[in-house]
């Protein structure tokens, strides 16, 4: 069966590499680069990162955007076609907010794509939830997740939650 | 005596802060370097019209001008005190509250700059019925037709002639007062039953995977 393209997308920290590896059952190719700028860390993503997940037999290509805007062409080619957006934004870096929204709000209004918000490093005691990152978004609660980017099961819950959204279909475990 | 000089070494609201209650047109041309021209008609405080090579402004577009000569890093002037003739297309708009008006906007425009939409975000009219003041009023009355649909920064300032930071930044103005919201553009899409099933059967996938890990 062909491949199905899922994006990660977000500014530069929100989790992204570490979502795709929670998720993916194969290493993570990465493009990782000293960083030219101070973005806070020393390494980042500056074409895409890269795993696959596979549902059903279903392949999908899961794919990570750079989080740094000079390399926001990247965006478009990557969410052309795809399946689904999840967005990421760490929750303890307010900073970071309309940055995110401002990737978002260029994918999603372009692009037909579902998507969902992801709120990382909700394992920190100093974080936005994602109710009050939803207010900032302007988008219904149940479209913002609150995850631990770290952990297989939160990152699956981010995805359950947008298909639940595109289908109509509601969870019925306990998240 | 004859008023004359550069908007390099006077700029405009010095310059119109000068003229105060003065009656006479006012000539500005080469702004920015570019062949261009326009003529400022003040009548004792107030100013009446405006116009370029193309004609009278209509107020969103004489606003932009008055932004662009605010701004302008070059541009030669000349003033002629004379009974200025009755335009066709009146703005009358007391000099004070303009150079408010533009100096508020030159400084919103700076301070707002890294929170304005990226010139391809699609915005669409989200509420009606918000009241809103000069200039918001005039741009919303002009950009509606086109934010029904769905419109860009981009395709508003090609369509209505604007200069394309003063439309973001009259978006970004029209969207924290919620008058208009992004377009989500999944929404706009009819759903293909073929790719619901499919969303299903992978929904279905994640559930039994969730459960086993």
């Amino acid at each position: 069966m062909k491949p199905l393209k899922l994006v990660v997308s977000g500014p530069v920290g929100a989790g992204k590499t570490t979502f795709i590896s929670s998720l993916s059952e194969i290493p993570v190719v990465e493009t990782d680069e000293l960083a030219s700028e101070d973005i806070g860390k020393e390494r980042t993503t500056v074409a895409l990162d890269f795993g696959l997940l596979t549902l059903d037999g279903v392949p999908i290509h899961l794919f990570g955007t750079p989080g740094q805007e000079r390399f926001d062409f990247v965006w478009d080619i990557l969410v052309e076609g795809a399946l689904g957006l999840v967005l990421l934004v760490a929750g303890d870096s307010p900073k970071d907010f309309p940055k995110a929204r401002h990737i978002l709000e260029y994918l999603t209004s372009r692009h037909p794509v579902p998507f969902v918000v992801g709120v990382t490093r909700q394992d920190l005691p100093r974080v936005w939830t994602p109710e009050d990152v939803a207010d900032y978004f302007g988008l219904p609660h149940e479209q913002v997740v609150g995850l631990n980017a770290t952990s297989p099961t939160s990152s699956t819950l981010a995805l359950i939650r947008m298909l639940e959204l595109v289908t109509g279909e509601k969870w019925q475990g306990v998240y | 005596m004859a008023i004359f000089g550069d908007l390099q070494d006077m700029p405009l609201v010095d310059l119109l802060s000068m003229l105060g209650r003065r009656s006479g047109l006012l000539d500005v041309w080469d702004v920015g370097g570019k062949r261009n021209r326009y003529i400022l008609a003040l009548d004792r405080g107030n100013l009446l019209w405006m116009k370029d090579e193309g004609g009278y402004l209509d107020p969103l577009k004489a606003r932009s001008t008055l932004l662009e000569l605010a701004s302008a890093g070059r541009g030669a002037f000349e003033f002629t005190p004379i009974e200025p003739p009755k335009g066709s297309s009146l703005l009358n708009w007391p000099i004070e509250r303009v150079l408010l008006s533009v100096t508020t906007i030159h400084d919103e425009l700076a301070s707002y700059n890294s929170l304005l939409p990226d010139p391809k975000t699609r915005f669409q009219v989200a509420a009606l019925e918000v009241w809103l003041e000069e200039p918001l009023y005039s741009f919303w009355e002009r950009a509606k037709p086109l934010l029904q649909t769905g419109a860009s920064a981009e395709d508003l300032a090609s369509r209505l002639r604007l200069p394309l930071d003063e439309v973001r930044y009259y978006l970004h103005k029209l969207r924290l007062v919620g008058k208009v919201a992004p377009v989500r553009a999944y929404e706009e899409t009819r759903k293909d039953e073929e790719k619901q099933g499919l969303f299903r059967r992978l929904l279905a996938a994640l559930r039994v995977r969730r459960g086993g890990r």
